[in-house]
């Protein structure tokens, strides 16, 4: 056979899980996750030679705007893999450790990859990252000759660094912590909502959030330029909240503070969002004098 | 509502920023961010400090890694301790913590997460994680999902479908002569530019 029948690479791409912006419907409006994954493995299945390896993915997708799976998502992703014979690996790089209110975002869907990956939370600003895997898979790995040697593969001293952290996360229990504070941010940031026209959409879990700014909350039209007004007058006042801009998708603020935040700084940082908004043109405040519009 | 406050010692205090601004301009690559103006000089817990002392929340912990804050006393200790005694060692070498986190990690973690391995950055991680799926399925397609974000190296950065494809040829580099994966599932075959491969 020659080799121009053969297609390469292979890389492929399922839509991301968007309840707010998704196409995908139920007759009630509620977000038909389920049909948008069939459909996405189904063009999968049509483009693939043969080959599926793995799935990757993130349990919150951080950079794609905060997006939180759907209850279920995580297990019918596994299931599809399962049937395919491919392993799932789960790229818990800012969701692990506690972040989103469970030591691991996993927990939080009842679903075990079969690979999981760490990084960011484990070093504290340091650079470690971690692969886990099961017994089976690191031992018929090895038989085949599995290589990743590299320079600072099991490096003493960020290794050091990580057992601290999970030491602390685990005996000042900052995964409660996180929980608790997380529920007072969400809540506190749906009051925002409310008060506020630009704002379209909030999600996220634990002290993990997403506040989407769009110019109409019922056509969901983006606005990047209030995104980055807002942004930069949260910066004047002495707030740092990362805007994620993209053309087709407008500006999403990713919140994630460190867990040990105080529920005093967790106020300050809410009272300059709320002034940020409301000093700042284009907001579209929905109160008058204070009181909310009815 | 601006928040001025003295920081603790600064290790870069009387600097010159414009010109810091200036050397930034011309001497640093471009990679994909603009850079803020203000140069921060100082970072403790929650807080962020830029040069002229003005006082920043820092609600993305960095970029979303300082879980437990900035310079925590336990993680500066365990740093100095290490950096003084244990830094870096020969890869096929052990040391306790390396081997002390393996435990402790898949001690917190189920069943089925039961051998770690650890690297530098999350996108070192997943590069690792997708060979480990290729050499242990024998196969070598990877589905990822729309606007994720994976890392800049290699593999990670296919399987990526947040921005940034454009403009450096395929997703994952092919091998000339190409690779032919045959029907036996761990092997593959070199196939030389217009030869056959059977």
């Amino acid at each position: 056979m020659s080799i121009l029948t053969k297609q390469i690479p292979g890389n492929h791409a399922l839509p991301a899980p968007n309840a707010y912006r998704s196409i995908f419907r139920n007759p009630d409006g509620s977000y038909d996750w389920e049909t948008e994954l069939d459909y996405g493995w189904k063009m999968v299945d049509q483009a693939s030679c043969g080959s599926l390896a793995a799935v990757i993915m993130e349990p919150i997708l951080s950079s794609g705007g905060m997006l939180t799976l759907p209850s279920g998502y995580l297990k019918a992703m596994k299931a599809h893999c399962e049937r395919r014979g491919m392993l799932l690996i789960l790229d818990e790089a800012q969701t692990g450790v506690g972040r989103c209110g469970d030591l691991f975002a996993f927990e939080h869907e009842g679903v075990v990859p079969d690979i999981l990956t760490l990084s960011k939370t484990l070093g504290n600003g340091l650079p470690l990252s971690a692969l886990v895997t099961s017994n089976h898979i690191a031992q018929v790995s090895k038989d085949k000759g599995f290589l990743f040697y590299t320079t600072h593969v099991n490096d003493p001293l960020p290794a050091a660094v990580g057992l601290k952290v999970l030491e602390i996360v685990v005996r000042d229990n900052l995964v409660v912590r996180s929980r608790e504070a997380g529920l007072k941010l969400h809540s506190a940031l749906q009051v925002l909502k409310s008060r506020y026209g630009c704002i379209g959409d909030v999600r996220g879990r634990g002290l993990m959030a997403g506040i989407e700014i769009v110019a109409d909350q019922a056509t969901k039209s983006p606005t990047p330029e209030l995104g980055q007004k807002l942004m930069d007058r949260m910066t004047e006042l002495g707030l740092s909240a990362n805007i994620s801009t993209m053309a087709s998708f407008g500006g999403v603020f990713r919140i994630a503070p460190p867990i040990t935040t105080s529920d005093e700084n967790l106020e300050l940082g809410l009272s300059i969002m709320e002034e940020a908004f409301r000093s700042t043109n284009g907001t579209m405040p929905l109160y008058t004098n204070g009181e909310k519009k009815t | 509502m601006p928040h001025l406050s003295e920081p603790s010692p600064s290790l870069y205090s009387s600097l010159d920023i414009q010109t810091l601004q200036a050397d930034a301009e011309s001497t640093l690559l471009k990679f994909g961010t603009s850079f803020n103006k203000d140069i921060i000089t100082h970072a403790s817990d929650v807080f962020i400090y830029t040069s002229s002392g003005h006082r920043i929340l820092d609600w993305t912990s960095g970029q979303m890694s300082c879980l437990i804050g900035h310079g925590h006393p336990e993680v500066v200790q365990t740093i100095t301790n290490h950096a003084t005694h244990l830094d870096h060692l020969f890869s096929g070498m052990l040391s306790p913590p390396v081997i002390q986190l393996a435990k402790k990690l898949t001690d917190l973690l189920p069943e089925g997460l039961d051998k770690a391995m650890f690297l530098s950055t999350g996108g070192e991680s997943n590069e690792a994680a997708i060979r480990l799926a290729k050499i242990f399925t024998g196969k070598w397609e990877i589905v990822g999902l729309g606007q994720s974000w994976h890392g800049m190296t290699g593999a990670a950065v296919a399987a990526q479908y947040h921005s940034g494809r454009k403009g450096y040829g395929p997703p994952v580099s092919i091998l000339t002569p190409i690779l032919e994966h045959s029907d036996k599932a761990d092997s593959w075959k070199s196939c030389s530019s217009g030869s056959k491969c059977v």
